[in-house]
């Protein structure tokens, strides 16, 4: 065998040691075939009493290339691809020999799956040793069989607590977890690891032993149903229908929980398939390979534009107001679209004030009535009155008298409607900004620096990201449409254009 | 087509649906034969003529499962020859019962059937059968699942009743229904329940609590508000854009009761009424189910009554007197306004609020209690609906004979 990714020798009491090398930490295809190869070579060979996976440096840093997996393009390729890696992943876990992880340094969630296949997992005693999870609302399930085998270990809730968190848990704390068995000195691991496969010549999974009938896993068990019922619905308003990971997660956490472990893989893997070539997963993992780079920015380029982006956001929200739409659908909308809140909401937050420095001649109706509320002392947050009633601070309800000033058309717009209203303003605002700073180079970098420092909503992936993906043609058509009705703001710049059609 | 004829109608009381309750210490089988036995001997059946017995039951599992309407066939005794089956559509699991014994005597296909229903609350909790409705995430997130008692005050958010309006609505009925007690008006149909040596049970509603007045239930703390804290309010609002916040109106007091309790509605053709020189009392004019929006769920009862009227070929003001299933206050509320029928027709004797709901048998139980009525009051037709779990209505348009 000539593996890249991979070394594999055979000690004096014929244990394989699988040392992964880390100068290639990415699992790709490369990492893949290499790993199949390892595995077959080691299942053919009848000898061994055991096996010790271990990383050749100071890291388990094994994430995932996110290069590769979009550049799987179609199901089939994607599924076979994953379910390649899966299956031989499930051929060494079942082998029957104890299988042992050797733990140190950093270990992220890709890491974190292949381990989870050995039946025994030690990791080094000293502070460098910590799981990083990194939350997958923003980007993609696990698939080589995370989200079978941490519920089956460590619990349900707590398995989806960790996937959706950005925790950094130390060998002290997966150990209080059970996700590792064991601390050791670093100099003792591999002693240990060959200890217990000397003492446990015969090993296989808890969820691979019929002896070993775990009923807290059952999703129906009482304590369960309340539990995915409740949790579901916390993750759903979360989500606001977007970001499909979580729901992904959960859907194949519950479903392979109602199955033992093989059928479980299965349910992840096409789960995964789908999930890799949703246009908000594949948008927010560009997004991710962006944040990886970590361009620098500006301080005073990025509080010029956020400024600029919450007024217009806001006054928005105004002159949908004054077009007759109902308070409550124009905040929902906004929440909808996973801004931070509602438009007039971040008008009171400003100061109502701040909506004026982004009208023009048309906006009259909307100066006029920043300045009856003003009159009545309505002036926002600071005054615990604007568009809202607060208490201290404390936000209460949407001020019941609004009505008056404003009266709400009969016919109400779809929430939709004012969804992509808001939406279109706030692109346009940026790409206007965009042109006026001359001093962000790119627009990825403006994609980037807006989800991360803006508060623009992730799963766009960004705004150039977005009306890319959704389509520039379409785009220019609707924002013409919306000059004409709502107003110059809404017409787009030629530059922004060719910008949108390069590359 | 032929005439399904109702011939006899039969409840247990109802008991109040926790360990304390006074049916809790009967298994619901037993509940479910001794509404079969009374069945048998008020209309001194030969059970070998009884093609079928359909029971409703919503939470078919543990002591209620494989088939809890065969199984009361056996215990009550009856010809072997008599099948049985369960069915369920939610909270109007009883009234499609009914509807399905009465299309088989309707299609020809049965002579004398029994639809009922039967649910022991205290014994088989509500929720206990689970369902990929609420818990499968793709199932729940794609219907935008809630908990009906979040629905119910969605409901009351969106059709703007207040906190005053559903809790005056259930004082009517503690009123109504203690004034029914008062003046024995369910005893055509109620059968007390005794144990093996004869000894009473139980023989009447417990549930009642007939001093309820808007104080007392100004006292009681919404039951539903720290529920949609925990997202269903979010969810609900993701369905309902138009809605700013959810008002949490329904409590112990304005919603059903939870209770135990069987009841069975024996149905036959012409020629079984020659044969046991049964009259009948009434027939049925039509019924009808529907799906309606589920988030919302409990707006059914008005879609469901005008199919069933549409059906019948009339009008609701042809209508006498309506029974719609006090689930929640406002639900009825919404389905006279829906319908545009005076309270003064509705839930005469009160209701669930009052009386409670025991889920698989309510509907065989209120179109018993609206029949008695009926005839007390010598009227001719009466509108049993309910509200259905995951957004469905069901409804029967019954006529004096
Ligand atoms: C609303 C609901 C959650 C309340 O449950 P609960 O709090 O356990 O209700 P209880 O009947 O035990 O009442 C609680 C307390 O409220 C008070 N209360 C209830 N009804 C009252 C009334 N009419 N007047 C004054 N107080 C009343 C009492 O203090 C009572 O406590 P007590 O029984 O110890 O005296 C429950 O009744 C329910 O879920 N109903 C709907 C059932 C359902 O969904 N059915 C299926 C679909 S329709």
């Amino acid at each position: 065998m000539n593996l890249k990714n991979i070394k594999l020798f055979f000690d004096e009491d014929n244990i394989a040691n699988l040392s992964l090398q880390s100068k290639n930490t990415l699992i790709n295809e490369v990492f893949i075939n290499d790993f199949i190869e390892t595995i077959d070579f080691i299942y053919n060979n009848k000898n061994i009493k055991g096996i010790i996976i271990s990383s050749d440096q100071n890291h388990y840093n094994y994430d995932y290339d996110l290069d590769f997996l979009l550049s799987l393009k179609n199901s089939k390729s994607i599924f076979d691809t994953i379910t390649k890696l899966s299956k031989s992943l499930r051929k060494l876990e079942t082998i029957g020999i104890p299988i042992v992880s050797i733990i140190k340094g950093e270990i992220k969630l890709g890491g974190l799956e292949i381990i989870l296949h050995s039946h025994y997992k030690i990791a080094s005693k000293d502070s460098n040793t910590n799981f990083y999870f990194k939350n997958m609302k923003y980007s993609f399930t696990p698939f080589i069989g995370g989200t079978q085998r941490l519920p089956r270990l460590i619990g349900i809730n707590e398995s989806i607590n960790l996937f959706l968190s950005d925790k950094i848990l130390s060998a002290e704390e997966a150990l209080e977890i059970n996700l590792i068995d064991e601390i050791v000195d670093e100099s003792q691991l591999i002693d240990k690891a060959k200890k217990h496969i000397i003492q446990n010549p015969v090993s296989l999974q808890n969820w691979d032993d019929n002896k070993f009938k775990n009923t807290k896993l059952n999703p129906f068990s009482s304590e369960n149903l309340g539990y995915f019922i409740s949790k579901i619905a916390s993750l759903h308003a979360n989500t606001v229908n977007h970001y499909p990971a979580v729901k992904i997660l959960m859907s194949s956490i519950y479903e392979g929980l109602n199955t033992d472990i093989n059928s479980g893989l299965k349910i992840e893997a096409r789960h995964f398939t789908w999930l890799i070539q949703n246009i908000e997963t594949r948008s927010m993992i560009e997004t991710a390979i962006l944040f990886n780079k970590k361009e620098k920015i500006r301080e005073d380029i990025i509080s010029e534009f956020k400024k600029s982006f919450e007024e217009n956001y806001a006054a928005e929200g105004v002159r949908l107001l004054i077009n007759g739409v109902s308070a409550a659908l124009i905040e929902n909308a906004g929440k909808r679209l996973d801004f931070k809140a509602g438009p007039l909401e971040i008008a009171d937050s400003l100061e109502i004030q701040c909506v004026i420095n982004q009208l023009d001649s048309t906006d009259a109706a909307v100066a006029s009535l920043i300045r009856s509320m003003q009159k009545i002392n309505r002036n926002g947050l600071s005054k615990n009155k604007g568009f809202y009633d607060y208490n201290e601070g404390i936000k209460c309800n949407i001020w019941p008298s609004l009505t008056e000033l404003i009266p709400e058309s009969k016919i109400q717009p779809s929430v939709e409607e004012v969804e992509t209203r808001l939406l279109y303003s706030s692109i346009n605002n940026i790409f206007f900004n965009y042109t006026k700073y001359s001093a962000i180079q790119n627009a990825e970098v403006c994609d980037y620096m807006l989800i991360k420092e803006i508060g623009f909503p992730f799963w766009t992936g960004g705004p150039f990201n977005w009306v890319r993906k959704y389509g520039i043609e379409y785009f220019c058509k609707k924002s013409n449409e919306y000059s004409k009705s709502f107003g110059s703001r809404f017409v787009i710049n030629q530059d922004i254009i060719k910008i949108l059609k390069s590359t | 087509m032929n005439e399904a004829l109702i011939f006899d109608t039969v409840r247990t009381p109802r008991g109040k649906g926790k360990k304390s309750g006074s049916l809790n210490e009967v298994a619901p089988v037993q509940l479910a034969a001794k509404v079969l036995k009374s069945i048998e001997s008020r209309n001194n059946l030969n059970t070998e003529d009884v093609d079928d017995v359909v029971l409703g039951c919503v939470h078919p599992i543990g002591e209620q499962g494989a088939d809890i309407a065969r199984t009361a066939v056996l215990e009550a005794e009856w010809h072997q020859t008599v099948s049985g089956v369960q069915v369920d559509r939610f909270c109007a699991s009883g009234l499609e019962a009914v509807n399905i014994a009465a299309a088989q005597v309707m299609s020809g296909q049965a002579s004398l059937s029994v639809g009922g229903g039967v649910e022991s609350m205290s014994r088989v909790p509500l929720g206990s059968s689970g369902g990929a409705w609420m818990a499968d995430p793709t199932v729940a997130y794609n219907s935008y699942f809630v908990p009906q008692g979040i629905s119910a005050d969605l409901l009351a958010t969106k059709y703007n009743y207040s906190r005053n309006d559903v809790d005056s609505y259930a004082v009517s009925s503690q009123k109504r229904a203690s004034e029914a007690w008062k003046n024995n008006k369910f005893k055509n149909s109620i059968i007390p329940v005794k144990d093996q040596n004869d000894l009473p049970i139980l023989e009447v509603d417990e549930y009642m609590r007939p001093n309820t007045t808007m104080q007392s239930l100004g006292a009681l703390e919404p039951s539903f508000e720290k529920m949609g804290k925990y997202g269903f309010d979010d969810v609900a609002i993701l369905k309902y854009p138009e809605i700013e916040a959810i008002k949490h109106v329904h409590h112990a007091g304005n919603s059903s009761g939870i209770v135990d309790g069987a009841a069975g509605v024996l149905i036959g053709n012409k020629e079984m009424a020659d044969k046991y020189n049964l009259k009948p009392r009434a027939k049925i004019r039509s019924f009808a189910s529907i799906g309606s929006e589920p988030t919302i769920m409990l707006t059914g009862p008005a879609d469901s009554a005008e199919k069933a009227l549409k059906k019948a070929n009339m009008n609701a003001s042809d209508i006498d007197l309506f029974e719609m299933n006090e689930a929640f206050a406002a639900v009825v509320l919404r389905f006279m306004e829906a319908l545009n029928v005076d309270h003064s027709k509705v839930n005469v004797n009160g209701g669930a609020i009052a009386l409670g709901h025991p889920l698989g048998a309510t509907g065989a139980i209120i179109l018993g209690t609206v029949l008695d009525e009926l005839e007390r009051r010598n009227l001719s037709t009466g509108l049993i609906t309910l509200c259905v779990g995951a957004g469905m209505g069901t409804a029967t348009i019954i006529e004096r004979v």
